[in-house]
């Protein structure tokens, strides 16, 4: 095998620094060792399906298409799971490279028939008696395969007693429950059985194995109650003996790695806020997900500053000697060894000439089917026929549920490319689509206030919408209309209250940090700001604005590295990378700032004021000091006489 | 008219579901759908057919499919074909057997069933209850076991209704393995009924604790028990007996002359309850259902 690229679900970078430092996952500590790692910034949306296409494509979600767990079907009477279709950039096994065997990866059925391994047995979940656990045939492609997927599964019924008590190990007896022991016999099955088709894959000689382990999505799913609670006192107990377990089958596959193989282990998702102490409901950005990289070109600092979901296909292309995805956002942790084919990422700054497909466009709320209104075509005809129609709302409720899903995950991605104008209409398709949702209101209300609307938060505030229960008369209210108005002098007292109270579902430490700079006191917004760094929730937001006030205050290396940070959160925003550039410029990095200036002007070509910025920055240096700033002037000859590409 | 039997896709789902109305109120997505047309109409439907993959019994376990033909194409064909596809599709889903859609008390299902190598799997016994024969039966027994029972561990039996639905929903989607979203479409159906509202009952424990319910519906007029459930924790103990004997109670109250109900045969307490309190037997059908494997035949 010459990659491994293993993807595990909601696998927490606490638990899994836990069961490293305590000696339980050895094999995972010494890639540690080996390799670099960091953590990884997650682009919204969230949805799983979502998060593991930003992964496999090097796009984020409004780009590649995926951007919640549900779509609508044709004809917009049905919903259903995204599927291979709905993607608008191909994952990175498609485009070159050895071929892949793909194991488990969300909306990738029904597969193509495509020559090399491409499994996706989706119906892994022993959900059914064993007798009728059947298997849906479009989940595995090639067909022929079919057989060999069922003969190798694992039931949960096939787990024996001594495996069950290795995953029960160290919970008590009373908490050793009869729903507890399903779920863990599912979760073990479930691994079983991906590990009995890598290894099969593996002994017919696969070069490139991609495979997602959700099992600990699934147990950790599994501890809740319907009401969203704990049924268990140990869950972290539970969690970590599934990590040693995990740790086990990650030492046999490595054990197929040649020599020069490269392994990416990325852990995405978020575990359910029950299991994280202190988050509250309805987040929009996770805790951070994790990478672990090693193999030659990974350097041990490679990923120290931490990274994000899209740096991962760069790093996989670089790895594989592949040249870099053509505006691509993410960056290479990998950086070639001497006599392998070069694709670094610093240089792809100006030199924008790596193949491996078009930039895909951006994904619009047109593109996506909407649900349908009325009646079915041909219902008239069966209505002539005699035939009763029923009533359809059901199928209506599911598919408009669904729309408005995938509305609002694609306008939370749009916001972090930067694109507001086409997030905000995103945004209120789906308060239409779905008026009766929760979660597009409480966004919405965010937004506005972020912007300053006060005539927008007032009029969400007073609709008659799910916001009079989440938002009711009292501190937050005040505080969210107070924050809108940009009454900051209001604001400041009412958000220290609500801060020592209890956690809220939004950060209001960064709308603290914003008070304080409203107020022209920098130097304690910027305090409140870096705490605020600490709450994954409007993390960008922070982020940037912490820049911003760093830049005030002259504290150019803070604000560069809030800059870097911000980038990071959202590579595909101008935004981090112009804030980049000041920074830069401010601490005398004048050719440095002239690339980041360059890459926002590529990522929004229609900002003049940024292509204005950059010419200025440009201007200067080369007046500066004209010998060393050949790289400047060409960028510039190349701007001037082509224009720039929409990335 | 030439008909063509093709893959149903999304876009022709409404259609089917018109068809097949049964399956909104599946808990799970048909898995494959297959529709008949006229050759030259695509969105001329003609008959529909579908299989849900939702495992179904635990003896002859498998899928359960439904067919549908509209009555002017009947007896051309249309439904064999159908059926036939939908044999071949859950063949490679490798489960062993194919269900018919609910249990046929005889007729041309029954005759269309038996000819596509359908057998029949369970029966199904329906009994009708006289109020008056019934309560006093009931009330006997339930005195007979209250004396026995601390009064601290009696249920609380109370009407059920709307409120309750989430609740009654959960216990009912995790005893019999259906979405929460259809457990709870099927009690708002029943309690949107009078009859429904008013002789549908739950009990709790004396900790507030939801034990059952029993949910009725009208059928020809009278109610009829639609789900009748005790979490399997509180099942030792006189607490079916107590719901049914409020449910008939209730029966009383609105003047219903007696109700309807019917259980599995391998629900013998059930059949046994029935038997003791003096139901009868009105007629009994089969639940039907097709090998799909040479080893699932011989089974």
């Amino acid at each position: 095998m010459r990659l491994l690229l293993l993807a595990i679900d909601q696998l927490d970078q606490r638990l899994l620094q836990r069961c490293v430092d305590g000696g339980g996952m050895p094999t995972l500590a010494g890639l540690l060792a080996r390799g670099c790692s960091g953590a990884l910034a997650q682009t919204p949306p969230l949805a799983t399906a979502a998060l593991w296409a930003t992964v496999a494509s090097g796009w984020p979600a409004c780009r590649h298409g995926i951007v919640a767990d549900l779509a609508v079907g044709p004809g917009g009477w049905s919903a259903r799971a995204p599927q291979r279709s709905d993607w608008r950039a191909p994952p990175f096994w498609q485009l070159g490279g050895p071929p892949a065997a793909v194991l488990n990866w969300p909306a990738t059925a029904p597969w193509p028939t495509a020559p090399g391994w491409l499994r996706a047995p989706g119906t892994a979940r022993g959900d059914a008696p064993l007798a009728a656990w059947g298997l849906d045939p479009a989940n595995v492609a090639p067909a022929a395969d079919l057989d060999t997927v069922r003969a190798l599964r694992v039931h949960p019924d096939d787990i024996t007693g001594p495996m069950l008590a290795e995953l029960l190990q160290g919970l008590p007896e009373p908490a050793r429950t009869e729903p507890l022991q399903a779920a863990c016999r599912a979760a073990i099955a479930e691994l079983a059985t991906w590990q009995a088709l890598s290894l099969d894959l593996l002994a017919q000689g696969c070069p490139q194995l991609v495979l997602r382990w959700d099992a600990l999505a699934h147990l950790a799913a599994a501890l809740l109650g319907p009401d969203g609670q704990l049924r268990l006192a140990q869950p972290w107990q539970l969690l970590g003996n599934l990590c040693r377990l995990m740790d086990l089958l990650l030492q046999a596959l490595l054990a197929h790695l040649q020599a020069d193989g490269h392994v990416v282990l990325v852990c995405a998702g978020t575990l359910p806020p029950a299991l994280r102490p202190g988050a509250a409901g309805m987040l929009d950005r996770a805790e951070p997900g994790f990478a672990v990289m090693a193999g030659p070109g990974f350097a041990a600092d490679a990923l120290r500053q931490g990274g994000n979901l899209l740096d991962v296909v760069p790093s996989l292309r670089s790895a594989l000697g592949l040249p870099a995805l053509a505006g691509a956002p993410g960056r290479s942790w990998h950086r070639p060894v001497a006599g392998a084919p070069g694709a670094g990422a610093a240089t792809a700054i100006i030199t924008a000439t790596a193949d491996g497909g078009a930039v895909p466009p951006l994904l619009t709320p047109a593109d996506l089917l909407a649900p349908a209104v009325g009646k079915p075509a041909g219902a008239d005809w069966l209505q002539a026929q005699g035939q009763a129609l029923p009533d359809l709302a059901p199928l209506q409720h599911i598919a408009r549920d669904a729309h408005a899903q995938q509305l609002r995950g694609l306008a939370l991605s749009l916001r972090d490319g930067g694109h507001e104008p086409a997030a905000a209409q995103a945004l209120a398709a789906a308060l239409a689509a779905a008026p009766h949702a929760a979660a597009p209101h409480w966004l919405a209300l965010q937004w506005a206030a972020g912007r300053g609307d006060a005539t927008a938060v007032r009029a969400l505030l007073d609709a008659p919408s799910p916001l009079a229960t989440l938002v009711p008369a009292g501190d937050l209210r005040e505080a969210v209309l107070a924050c809108a108005a940009q009454d900051w002098p209001l604001a400041e007292p009412v958000l220290r209250r609500l801060l020592s109270s209890r956690v809220w579902p939004l950060n209001l430490q960064t709308w603290l940090g914003r008070a304080l700079a409203g107020q022209g006191r920098d130097a304690e917004a910027a305090e409140a700001l870096t705490e605020a760094l600490a709450c994954p929730l409007d993390a960008l937001d922070t982020a940037r604005l912490l820049a911003q006030v760093q830049l005030r205050l002259g504290r150019h290396p803070q604000a560069e590295a809030s800059a870097r940070h911000a980038i990071a959160l959202a590579p595909d925003s101008a935004a981090g990378h112009a804030l980049l550039a000041e920074a830069l410029a401010a601490s005398g990095q004048q050719q440095a700032a002239i690339d980041a200036q360059w890459r926002a002007c590529q990522l929004a070509p229609q900002h003049t004021g940024l292509r204005a910025r950059w010419a200025e920055l440009a201007r200067y240096n080369v007046q500066a000091s004209p010998s060393r700033n050949v790289a400047a002037v060409g960028a510039s000859v190349v701007c001037t006489k082509r224009p720039l590409a929409s990335p | 008219m030439s008909i063509l039997v093709e893959p149903c896709g999304p876009e022709r789902w409404a259609l089917a579901m018109a068809l097949l109305p049964e399956l909104l109120d599946a808990d799970r997505v048909p898995a494959q759908a297959w529709v008949a047309r006229l050759a030259d109409h695509p969105l001329h439907l003609v008959g529909a057919g579908a299989v849900v993959t939702r495992p179904r019994d635990q003896r002859r376990t498998g899928y359960r499919a439904q067919v549908q033909v509209l009555p002017a194409w009947r007896r051309q064909g249309v439904g064999s074909r159908l059926l036939q596809r939908l044999c071949d599709d859950t063949r490679h889903w490798g489960v062993p057997y194919l269900h018919g859609w609910t249990d046929y008390a005889g007729g041309v299902e029954v005759q269309f069933l038996r000819r596509h190598g359908f057998e029949p799997l369970r029966e199904i016994s329906h009994f009708h209850g006289d109020t008056a024969t019934t309560l006093p039966q009931l009330r006997q027994r339930v005195q007979r076991v209250l004396a026995h029972q601390p009064a601290d561990q009696r249920w609380q039996l109370q009407r059920l209704d709307s409120a309750d639905t989430p609740a009654v929903a959960a216990l009912y989607a995790a005893h019999f393995g259906v979405s929460p979203q259809a457990a709870e479409r099927r009690i708002a159906q029943a309690l949107a009924t009078p009859i429904g509202q008013a002789c549908s009952v739950l009990g709790r424990n004396a900790a507030g604790e939801l034990c059952g319910f029993l949910l009725a519906r009208p059928k020809d007029g009278l109610p009829e028990v639609d789900l009748w459930l005790v979490d399997p924790r509180h099942r030792l103990g006189p607490g079916a007996l107590l719901l049914l004997t409020r449910f008939v109670e209730c029966i009383d109250a609105i003047g219903a002359p007696g109700a309807h109900f019917h259980c599995h045969d391998d629900t013998p307490a059930t059949l046994k309850v029935a038997r003791r309190i003096g139901a009868r037997r009105t007629h009994e059908a089969w639940t039907y259902a097709k090998p799909l494997s040479p080893q699932a035949g011989a089974a």
